[in-house]
């Protein structure tokens, strides 16, 4: 355990229960002044739960955090954002149907009490931020016109604008692009310089060893390692989670049969036209996401003219665009298969189930559970799973397992590559270099006006 | 677990009402009474199981009484004009599932949220009853309607007979069916619901005609006990309609609700408003508990959701 005088928070023997689920198990930790600490592990080791306790969104069940060496007793966020704690999360924090300048405004009215808070103020305000610059032309615009990554860029911004002490980024960085990373990192580090603690939570093993101080590892609920960045190597974290891809990667890119011609008609996206081949992962690259992204909805759109092909989504925002939050993890998954006759007899649907549970390793209680209850990397399987259920032709991937820990990550890529071999296609759309390179047969790549082809 | 327990809660609502008006007075609890309840709340009682699965895909229906009065004055005119019986009945069903129709073509297709459109046509047929029937009442007499309603099976009236045999058929159509998944998804999630390839429009159409056909059967039901339509019936048949629901279990934001919980929705305001009649307590009363009940029943569900 990293000790130092510079401690600022401390959080002692902390065990927490879902029900019968052991979430965190006695963990303790400190962070310090101008430290960057990054919390490390797998979806459900309870990343998530421990900072929603430090930032007093849950109670824990036994242990206390102190800060400053006092007991907090926050009873809601507003209570450690008052006490100098900053949390941004991975989705929401603002509110959809104002503008990005009044959101910083409420925020920043209800926090620094400042009196005479209008307009005029808060620009001049967000003026003096330099890195508010990538925002400027959309502080008038209301948020929910803006992209994902867009959003999740003032969320970041609106929590570096409370003149916290501490600063707790839990997944913030699943949307953006490396550009916006090396920019959000020297933000980081201006913040270690003026003293601050901050804690980061990232699946991207690239951005922890490239961000953090301390890396602290986290599996079931126990913290299990916790090192000076210097002191480990990423081999050592991967070997801690023994996850290898299992499909060697041939990109046998030969004797494809051509599927169909997708033709994009939309101005916006530069009119254009390309073909999609059975077996194949079909890439869609731009360095502008939001481009990327919408193209992935209007292929989605545009196949599904095609007559007599499947086609399926797996949208980027898993929560808001992809589950269905009031319906158990059995419906959730056969939604698409519903109305056919073979899953309404009890044993056909059951065998089919349980081999979605066996391929995707699909980790929940039972068949009646709330799809809510899942961790994030098992509510994405089911998404996932939803597909598989139909005999689907195309599955147009987006950032299919941004936020997803490295276990259900290598098992979505293992899937996708074993249905490609079996004659399925993919178009992928993905922020993440790794993914791209594992799973990408062909490439289109969009430049600013031009269409390349490789 | 949980589900069970609400489930339950509910019943045991009732059970505790139930109890406390029969030990008052006893003769609450004669058969005969508890039967009369059952029959009194079936117009109501059809009307909210509309309104569940309109609350389930996350909509509203605030033109439900209007509808019934309107559909309450075509039946009454048909039957005047000597028209067939299951002739008269089958237009009066059909009337009502038009104004379903377009409520639902105006919210899905028109895009406009559905507390509008549903409040425009709640004024619009109103008014349209009213003006058709020169806002008088229409006589149907003595008619063949009247003497079918109240013939008896085993003791159950025809009127609540058919709100149970509906009640059944819907909770089958959500529970058993594609169909009904395909609502709950919808209300939990649209814009997963369209990346789904589920067709969002037709589904949530379907939704608010079939709330104009329970409304046209519920008007059949109104005249038939009546033996003459009013311009002015079903006036807060919405209101009464979303507390059962409401009181079912459903939530407003859509995506939660079930056909069992309305069913017992409407048997809690039922008891309560015979209770409260046999014991001679002013009606101020009923409303002030009705509306401690809804708040009570809301608060409870929320605190078993968020554990």
């Amino acid at each position: 355990m990293v000790k130092s005088t510079d401690t600022i928070l401390n959080i002692k023997n902390v065990s927490k229960n879902y029900d019968t689920n052991q979430v965190l198990d006695n963990v303790s930790m400190s962070f310090s002044k101008g430290e960057i600490v990054s919390l490390y592990g797998p979806n459900g080791a309870g990343k998530s739960t421990l900072v929603k306790i430090i930032c007093g969104e849950e109670n824990a069940d036994s242990g206390e955090v102190m800060l400053n060496d006092n007991i907090t007793n926050f009873k809601s966020y507003s209570d450690a954002l008052a006490a100098g704690i900053s949390y941004v999360p991975q989705e929401g924090g603002l509110m959809e149907n104002l503008t990005v300048l009044e959101n910083l405004a409420i925020c920043l009215k209800n926090n620094l009490k400042i009196k005479n808070f209008n307009k005029k103020a808060i620009r001049s305000l967000i003026a003096e931020k330099h890195y508010f610059e990538s925002l400027a032309s959309l502080l008038d615009v209301n948020v929910v016109l803006i992209s994902a990554y867009e959003q999740q860029l003032a969320t970041i911004f609106k929590a570096l604008m409370m003149d916290s002490e501490i600063f707790i980024f839990d997944e913030s960085t699943t949307n953006l692009n490396p550009t916006d990373f090396v920019k959000f990192k020297e933000i980081l580090i201006d913040l270690k310089k003026g003293g601050k603690a901050i804690i980061f939570i990232s699946h991207k093993l690239d951005e922890v060893f490239d961000i953090s101080d301390t890396v602290t590892i986290l599996k079931e609920g126990k913290v299990i390692s916790s090192n000076k960045i210097q002191e480990i190597t990423k081999l050592e974290i991967l070997n801690l989670f023994k996850s290898k891809l299992e499909v060697d990667l041939h990109k046998e890119t030969n004797n494809l049969t051509p599927l169909c011609e997708i033709q994009i008609l939309k101005a916006e996206l530069n009119q254009s036209e390309f073909y999609l081949s059975k077996g194949e992962v079909l890439c869609i690259d731009s360095n502008d996401t939001v481009f990327k992204y919408q193209m992935g909805y209007s292929i989605y759109e545009e196949l599904n003219k095609v007559k007599g092909l499947k086609v399926g989504l797996i949208p980027a925002l898993r929560d808001s665009e992809g589950i269905f939050p009031n319906l158990s993890v059995e419906d959730n998954l056969l939604l698409n298969v519903i109305n056919q006759s073979k899953f309404r007899k009890s044993t056909k649907k059951d065998e089919a189930l349980n081999n979605i549970v066996t391929e995707l390793k699909l980790k929940f209680e039972n068949w009646r559970q709330n799809i809510l209850e899942l961790s994030g990397g098992n509510r994405q399987k089911v998404i996932l799973g939803r597909w598989m259920l139909t005999d689907f032709d195309v599955l147009v991937l987006i950032e299919p397992t941004a936020g997803i820990d490295i276990e259900s990550k290598t098992i979505i890529h293992n899937l996708i590559l074993k249905l490609r071999k079996d004659g399925k296609s993919f178009v992928l759309i993905t922020s993440d270099q790794g993914e791209q390179e594992m799973l990408t047969t062909r490439f289109v790549s969009f430049k600013n006006d031009f269409k390349e082809v490789c | 677990m949980l589900k069970k327990i609400k489930k339950y809660n509910l019943l045991v609502m009732l059970l505790v009402l139930i109890i406390i008006f029969g030990i008052i007075n006893p003769a609450f609890l004669q058969p005969s009474n508890l039967l009369n309840i059952l029959t009194q709340n079936s117009i109501i009682g059809i009307v909210s199981l509309g309104m569940t699965i309109v609350i389930i895909i996350g909509g509203i229906d605030l033109s439900v009484g209007s509808i019934v009065a309107f559909c309450g004055l075509v039946l009454a005119l048909l039957l005047t004009l000597n028209i067939p019986l299951i002739a008269a009945l089958l237009i009066t069903v059909v009337v009502g599932s038009f104004f379903g129709l377009i409520n639902g073509v105006l919210i899905k297709k028109g895009k406009i949220p559905a507390f509008i459109v549903t409040l425009g046509l709640m004024s619009a047929i109103r008014g349209g009853g009213l003006l058709f029937s020169n806002s008088k009442s229409i006589s149907i007499g003595g008619s063949e309607l009247n003497s079918i309603l109240n013939t008896k099976l085993f003791g159950v009236s025809f009127s609540a007979l058919i709100f149970i045999v509906l009640s059944i058929g819907l909770w089958y159509l959500l529970k058993k069916t594609y169909w009904g998944k395909y609502i709950y998804a919808i209300g939990g999630n649209e814009k997963a619901a369209r990346f789904n390839g589920i067709q969002v429009s037709k589904y949530s159409i379907i939704v608010y005609v079939i709330s104009g056909l329970m409304c046209g059967i519920a008007s059949i039901l109104l005249v038939g006990s009546l033996n003459s339509a009013q311009p002015q019936a079903g006036q807060l048949y919405e209101l009464t309609a979303i507390a059962a629901v409401v009181i079912g279990g459903a939530s407003l934001a859509g995506g939660k609700g079930s056909i069992f919980g309305t069913f017992v929705g409407v048997l809690i305001l039922g008891v309560i408003q015979n209770g409260l009649s046999i014991l001679n307590v002013p009606s101020y009363y009923q409303y002030i508990l009705v509306g401690f009940i809804i708040i009570v029943s809301v608060l409870i569900d929320k605190n078993y959701n968020t554990k």
